[in-house]
């Protein structure tokens, strides 16, 4: 499978095979974004309040390796969660078309 | 009396003897009665010397006969010459009239048609005539216009020789009359059948045998009519036989000759069921009669069905349906007529006519439904569909009209629009969500800079990353390939950041090992959009909460220089861009193809920008050979690092080339670099001898879709972000855009106007030494100086003791082996940190280290310097 394989893939789930390539790529590029946003909430909500804290504290001395630790014990499962956060984007979008069309 | 009077009056002499009753004898007597000396009465009319009877009724000749004539007549009753039966003179009379006047008709229409033919001929000559000499007069238009009227004139000529009696009416006849006798035929053949199995009568047997060949025989008769006809009328269709509607090719007409054909004991047994008799039962009429409602004069009856019922005797016979057709009918039941609208109706059902003008239809004519009207309509204007139901628009494209250009534009545009606002509406509720979990507005508004600054198709790419791994594995398949993977992550880490990216990829690979189980290629492929959508959000987001809490626990958002005077040094924003400077190396490994670039110059400019004096300072030869290493990893791989067209001697300008997957790999740069030092005195020369021959692939024009392809690295392992430079003139720190310009050079020695310059210099550096790596700790627990870390103090790995060129050659790994904590200059952090710090020390004051110059002694010399120059130039 390669790159356009993969963006087959999503085109046709978004079901936007119909339309230009150039508005093809603007929505797949801004759901992209919307749901790198959900994923970083999704994370905020995973995070306890005193985690919240700390986790702070560690962004902001820059250690990469200590913030993949902090995430690893506090987000344990990223894949669920991405998994979770896709789901719930492209659902609202779905139940939003429909109650728009 | 005339010559032509004394010729009828001896053929009425003759006609006499034979037969009393006779015409002859009748007009024998009228014209020998009281005519003697009286010449016929002749027609005047129409300049023809033909005149109507109305103008000297026949009659009247009679009639107007002497008085002695009459009284002889009377007489001479028993003397006429006749049979003996007195003739009805006002009944021949009559009938002699209407004869005449039949006559006179005809022949008066035969005389306008041959006028009106001739009258139409004579004009399409001068038409001809004049077309030709305007042609020679080069007068196009004059030309064209005469030979619209040559066409009219042809078309109403035309039209006269159909309504002219042209045709031998005897044919016509001949065929109807054949036609009778094939019913007959039929009807008796029918006839003899019934009577073998109803009364089992063995002569019935022979009168089947003897109607069936008769009909045989008429039937081919007929066919043979009919092809004469054809061929004596100009552009006739070959003989084709029509049945019913039915247009057999004459190799059909064989054909179906042979089924007719009396086979040897082709009789169907006498106590038989009608089954046997199915075939003879079934047999089609092969009468070239045009079954079509709108000219179905002659009305046949479709032949008999096999139900054995007696519908049809003898005086069922549908005579009367044979009777002659009207005139009109006539002309449109002729050969030619008929053809055309069986080739009409089989045209009109979708039906193609050969080239030869040889229809050939294997169903029977209906009569047009619906689907001929649909067949004949345009194919629907749908984008990318053509109609299959018109089989003669199968092979041309839709054509879209303007109009349906710019409507379906404006569709797309509504589309579009539709979606990206229920997107829009979606993000709406997550913006609503993130209030609720106590996230500010802004992070998420980061986490979408971080994301839009990123190339579209890396976007296109980790959304596809993203979603798919959302969507299951049911969407991307159970397996995924290395190149998929490969090309999530490959642009991606060189837009991204080598460091967080791979460093998140380690995360989520060392997470599945521990679990002990090994994932697929479809959990790769999400475990790479994972990391990459993490990265994003850890650029996206960090430096807002580096932000706030700099905002909170009191730490100033704009630092002033870190040697700065207070008055005119720009201070060193802790701003999102900058550290995003850090974190974010955007396309550092992506070469942008300029005319004449290659793979070769591309990857020298990269090697040169990244391992600066590492690479420069290396002979030509061994450049060439860490280059050549590259060049052949691009060559083979070309996808993977971005080259469209799969084809890395074709480059065009303006196409991107990815390097990161090679320069950025460590154990592909140190093995390539290694090599470069080992070379051999042979190869070395090798190498020199060859540096001829190597060819530069000048790039060439790209289109906008090939400039799209993504990149496709292979090799990714956990890649280096080295901004080394032994030169700061030449450094380029990723906090500042512009080059460092020379600066002077300082003496070793420094000697400050004022003995506190040193003391200021000294408390300067320490406090920007604690700021980089002090702590404050909790509530002021556990907090240390930046002196006294181990990042800066400890004798093994603490910046102190380092050279500066030591420290900017520096290259530890963000994911040490050993996996154990590392500091100073073996941390890959702490090392990222000093090297800013060291290139921003030397852009604010200008001075350059010395060789071999550690980093404590050059940085508080660096500050005495410009504290020192402050003081005074005030």
């Amino acid at each position: 499978m390669n790159n356009q394989e993969l963006r087959d893939i999503l085109i046709k789930e978004l079901g936007i095979d119909g339309l230009p390539e150039e508005a093809q790529d603007e929505i797949v590029a801004k759901l992209g974004e919307v749901i790198l946003k959900s994923l970083t909430v999704a994370i905020f909500e995973k995070l306890p309040s005193d985690a919240r804290t700390e986790f702070e504290r560690i962004s902001a001395k820059g250690d990469h390796s200590l913030i993949q630790e902090f995430l690893e014990e506090n987000v344990p499962d990223l894949h669920t969660l991405m998994e979770e956060e896709v789901k719930k984007v492209l659902e609202s979008l779905a139940e939003t078309s429909q109650h728009n069309e | 009396m005339g010559n032509m009077e004394n010729k009828i009056l001896d053929a009425a002499k003759v006609a006499e003897k034979g037969s009393e009753s006779s015409i002859g004898a009748h007009i024998l007597h009228k014209l020998t009665e009281g005519t003697e000396g009286q010449m016929l009465p002749s027609n005047e009319g129409d300049g023809q010397g033909i005149k109507t009877l109305e103008e000297e009724p026949l009659s009247a000749s009679f009639v107007n006969q002497s008085p002695e004539h009459k009284d002889s007549s009377k007489k001479g009753e028993r003397n006429h010459p006749g049979n003996g039966r007195k003739a009805d003179r006002a009944a021949l009379s009559e009938e002699l009239v209407e004869i005449k006047k039949i006559r006179s008709r005809v022949e008066n229409d035969l005389a306008r048609f041959e006028r009106d033919k001739e009258v139409l001929t004579k004009e399409i000559e001068q038409i001809k005539a004049r077309i030709k000499e305007a042609e020679d007069l080069g007068q196009s238009t004059i030309a064209k216009n005469w030979g619209v009227r040559l066409k009219k004139a042809e078309d109403i000529l035309q039209v006269v020789e159909k309504g002219a009696p042209t045709r031998d009416p005897i044919s016509d006849e001949v065929i109807f009359k054949e036609l009778s006798a094939y019913r007959h035929a039929r009807d008796r053949q029918t006839q003899a059948e019934l009577k073998i199995n109803r009364d089992e009568n063995p002569r019935a047997l022979g009168d089947y045998t003897r109607a069936q060949a008769e009909a045989f025989e008429i039937s081919n008769k007929i066919e043979q009519l009919v092809r004469e006809r054809s061929e004596k009328t100009a552009g006739a269709h070959s003989q084709p036989v029509g049945d019913e509607g039915i247009l057999y090719t004459h190799e059909q007409a064989t054909a179906d000759k042979k089924a007719w054909e009396l086979k040897h004991i082709t009789a169907p047994k006498i106590f038989d069921q009608t089954t046997a008799n199915d075939p003879y039962q079934e047999e089609t009429v092969p009468f070239p009669i045009q079954h079509n409602e709108e000219t179905d004069i002659l009305n046949e009856t479709e032949p008999e069905k096999t139900n054995m019922e007696p519908k049809l005797t003898l005086e069922a016979v549908p005579v009367g349906d044979m009777t002659p057709p009207t005139e009109a009918a006539e002309q449109q039941a002729t050969a030619d007529n008929w053809q055309d609208k069986a080739v009409e109706n089989f045209e009109s059902n979708g039906g193609k006519v050969l080239d030869d003008s040889f229809p050939v239809l294997t169903e029977v004519v209906e009569k047009p439904t619906n689907t001929t009207e649909e067949t004949l309509e345009a194919p629907a204007p749908a984008q990318g569909t053509t109609s299959e139901t018109s089989p003669s628009e199968k092979t041309s494209d839709p054509v879209l009209t303007p109009e349906q250009i710019e409507a379906f534009a404006a569709k797309n545009k509504e589309t579009r629009e539709r979606i990206l606002g229920n997107i829009t509406r979606v993000e709406g509720e997550i913006e609503t969500r993130a209030e609720k979990a106590g996230m500010s507005k802004g992070l998420l508004r980061n986490v979408g800079e971080a994301w839009n600054k990123f190339p579209t198709r890396y976007k296109l790419l980790l959304t596809a990353g993203m979603a798919v791994s959302g969507l299951g594995a049911a969407a991307l398949g159970a397996t995924a390939t290395a190149g998929t993977i490969a090309a999530l992550g490959a642009g991606l880490r060189g837009v991204i950041g080598a460091g967080m990216f791979v460093a998140f990829e380690k995360l989520l690979e060392n997470r599945a090992e521990k679990g002990g189980v090994e994932r697929t290629g479809a959990e790769k492929v999400r475990d790479t959009a994972i990391a990459a959508a993490l990265s994003i959000f850890m650029v996206g987001v960090l430096p807002g909460i580096l932000r706030d809490y700099a905002a909170e626990h009191g730490v100033t958002e704009k630092v002033v220089g870190l040697f700065g005077n207070g008055t005119t040094q720009a201070g060193i924003p802790l701003s999102h861009e900058s550290l995003q400077g850090n974190i974010l190396d955007t396309g550092v490994y992506i070469e942008t193809a300029k005319p004449g670039d290659s793979v070769w110059t591309m990857a020298e400019r990269q090697l040169a920008g990244h391992y600066g004096e590492k690479f420069t300072g290396l002979s030509p030869e061994k450049q060439s050979y860490i280059i050549d290493a590259i060049k052949d990893k691009v060559v083979e791989y070309p996808e993977s690092y971005g080259i469209a067209g799969s084809d890395a001697s074709a480059l065009e300008v303006g196409e991107h080339v990815d390097f990161g997957g090679l320069l950025a790999n460590e154990a592909f740069m140190n093995e390539t670099f290694s090599g470069a030092q080992g070379l051999s005195g042979e190869e070395i020369g090798n190498i020199a001898n060859y540096q001829g021959e190597v060819v530069e692939t000048p790039a060439r024009t790209v289109s906008p879709s090939e400039f799209a392809e993504e990149p496709f690295l292979i090799d990714f392992t956990a890649p280096e972000q080295t901004t080394e430079a032994s030169d700061l003139r030449a450094y380029t720190s990723p906090f500042v855009t512009e080059e460092i310009t020379p600066a002077e050079t300082m003496p070793a020695e420094f000697t400050p106007s004022n003995p506190q310059v040193i003391e200021y210099a000294n408390q300067q550096v320490h406090g920007h030494i604690n700021n980089l790596f002090g702590s404050k700790g909790f509530l002021g627990i556990g907090a240390e100086d930046g002196v006294n870390s181990i990042n800066w103090k400890d004798p093994e790995v603490g910046f102190a003791n380092k050279t500066v060129e030591q420290v900017m050659n520096a290259k530890p790994s963000n994911f040490p082996e050993d996996g154990a904590r590392h500091f100073g200059i073996e941390d890959y952090s702490a090392t990222e940190k000093m090297k800013s710090y060291l290139t921003l020390a030397g852009k604010e004051t200008g001075v350059m280290p010395h060789r071999g110059e550690n980093v404590q002694t050059y940085i508080n010399r660096a500050a005495a310097v410009n504290i020192d120059r402050f003081m005074k130039n005030g």
